[in-house]
């Protein structure tokens, strides 16, 4: 059997910094898959991923990109990344043909014909300064660039958030022509759960700097479940399956994470599938609330 | 590397204008600056007479010269103002960012910066260069060689200004005003360090305070002219350690460039 080669690999990886600490966090991302990175705001999302870019220096820990170290070998490893931010970091006062112009001479592979394609695809003026651009088009902009220089490998941190719905579907239908390509992996860190019901694969979820959750989104979803049930039957049912619970006024809501378990072990009782949204804010919401 | 030395040069664009319009002015006012002290009221001021005496002449005259070879690094200086604030506008920008994610590595980041900010300098100084040529022929009152040295001098200052700003830029992670404030401070510093036995003479001077600074001028303004060269050197050695010393710490801080 082929073994699964991995173009991330997060190994114990350590930053502690006084008020925060990403504890020693460890997920691997397969190649050709979308990894959904998960978690509420503040949660240590953005500093995984610039541990991972080796933009910040880790504490502690090993980070494998296309097996290549990061820490003695991100320069040439980020050839093959292309980076989506929240925010647009170019000068406002740059066009998008200054950008290429720039690009081409940073990037071995930068293709000028793929970016004005992508360019003319998103409807992005070329001679417009790009102060001027909306926010979508400022992300569209952003990932023109990630996508025009052959990058196998795309992070990207919260690039959905604050756009509209159009923006956002036309975006991830990018991202899923992206992916079509065997190598090409995708790493999106969103807290926008329903972005990743459509376009993930595997999900990671972080938690005050912990990994709390990560694997393959389908078995995740089909694992979970929001198992329903009157407040005199929450006794009946074992602690060990319920990761958090909620009360409401027709009884109360239970995450569960196993749902065969339940189902076999409580066949009375209403069991539901449990959205990403839901196993999230179950995680979050752990220890059991009342 | 050449991408980051590109964009920067691009932000010289926005003060193109800026540029010619102080080159343009700076050479109308300097011909008429160099008539002036031929034949003009100027000219009147540098002559002993009944309301001048020969000391206030003499006064004037250095005033002029040392106002005309001041004249003579403003080209250079509008030119260059985009060196000295281009690593804060990558910060407000985020640009910052977008580098620390390319395949550059933070050396040549720091580099290109370097040659950036040298290149820019160099721009300006060959332009005040091209004036100051220009107008030495119409006027008396300072030589090309005095305008040469002034320009390198002022190159000089510039760049271990601009270094200076740099370094607490990224060092201190400073923002523009706190890094222009202190490298304004450190240069003053060293001016002050260097001058403070002219400074005291000059507190004792008394009633001949007038005559002793038109004399320390000179001799300050001669001795400075004929060593132009040390400021020169001072700024190329700055210039490695800020490369060394900017290096490191941005290979430790991360992001800051």
């Amino acid at each position: 059997m082929e073994s699964v080669k991995n173009a991330i690999e997060i190994r114990n990886v350590t930053k502690d910094y006084g008020d925060f600490k990403l504890d020693s966090i460890t997920f691997d991302v397969p190649e050709g898959s979308v990894c959904g990175f998960i978690g509420q705001n503040g949660a240590g999302k953005t500093t995984t991923i610039k541990l991972l870019l080796d933009v910040r220096a880790k504490d502690a820990g090993e980070i494998f990109v296309f097996g290549r170290d990061m820490s003695k070998e991100s320069a040439a490893a980020r050839e093959d990344i292309g980076v989506v931010f929240d925010e647009m970091g170019f000068n406002e006062y740059l066009t998008a043909k200054d950008i290429n112009i720039i690009m081409r001479n940073i990037y071995k592979n930068w293709d000028e014909k793929v970016f004005f394609d992508y360019l003319k695809r998103f409807a992005l003026p070329s001679k417009k300064k790009c102060g001027d651009f909306s926010r979508g088009m400022r992300m569209k902009l952003q990932i023109a660039v990630a996508l025009s220089h052959n990058a196998k490998l795309l992070v990207m941190d919260e690039p959905t958030s604050g756009l509209d719905p159009i923006v956002r579907h036309e975006i991830l239908e990018i991202f899923r022509e992206f992916v079509l390509e065997e190598d090409h992996t995708i790493l999106l860190s969103t807290h926008i759960t329903s972005d990743l019901e459509q376009i993930a694969d595997e999900i990671v979820f972080i938690n005050a700097g912990k990994i709390v959750l990560k694997g393959n989104k389908d078995e995740l979803i089909e694992r979970h479940g929001i198992l329903k049930c009157k407040k005199d039957e929450r006794s009946k049912i074992s602690d060990s399956l319920v990761v958090s619970e909620e009360d409401n006024s027709f009884g109360i809501q239970l995450l569960v994470n196993d749902r065969t378990a339940c189902e076999k072990l409580y066949p009375k009782s209403v069991i539901e599938p449990a959205t990403i949204e839901q196993i999230m804010l179950g995680y979050v919401s752990s220890p059991k609330r009342g | 590397m050449r991408g980051l030395i590109i964009k920067d040069l691009m932000s010289f664009r926005k003060r193109l204008a800026i540029v010619v319009f102080v080159t343009v002015a700076v050479l109308i006012m300097a011909v008429m600056f160099s008539i002036s002290a031929k034949s003009g009221n100027l000219y009147q001021m540098t002559i002993p007479g009944p309301d001048t005496t020969e000391q206030e002449a003499e006064y004037a005259k250095e005033v002029m010269s040392f106002a005309f070879m001041v004249l003579m690094i403003l080209p250079m200086g509008a030119v260059g103002d985009t060196a000295k604030n281009m690593l804060f506008e990558d910060r407000k920008s985020g640009f910052t960012a977008v580098a620390s994610v390319t395949p550059l590595t933070v050396r040549q980041r720091v580099l290109s910066k370097i040659i950036t900010i040298c290149g820019l300098y160099l721009a300006g100084a060959v332009l005040s260069i091209v004036i100051s040529s220009l107008v030495s022929l119409f006027t008396d009152l300072v030589t090309f060689r005095q305008l040469f040295a002034v320009v390198t001098i002022g190159f000089s200052i510039c760049l271990i200004y601009t270094f200076l700003m740099f370094d607490i830029g990224i060092i201190l992670n400073g923002s523009e005003m706190y890094s222009e404030t202190f490298a304004l401070m450190i240069i003053l510093l060293a001016i002050f360090g260097m001058n403070i036995k002219n400074i005291i003479s000059l507190i004792k001077a008394g009633d001949n305070f007038a005559s002793v600074i038109i004399e320390q001028a000179k001799n300050v303004t001669a001795v400075v002219l004929d060593r132009s060269y040390v400021f020169f050197i001072i700024a190329c050695v700055l210039g490695v350690i800020s490369y060394f010393v900017t290096v490191a710490v941005a290979a430790k801080k991360r992001e800051v460039i």
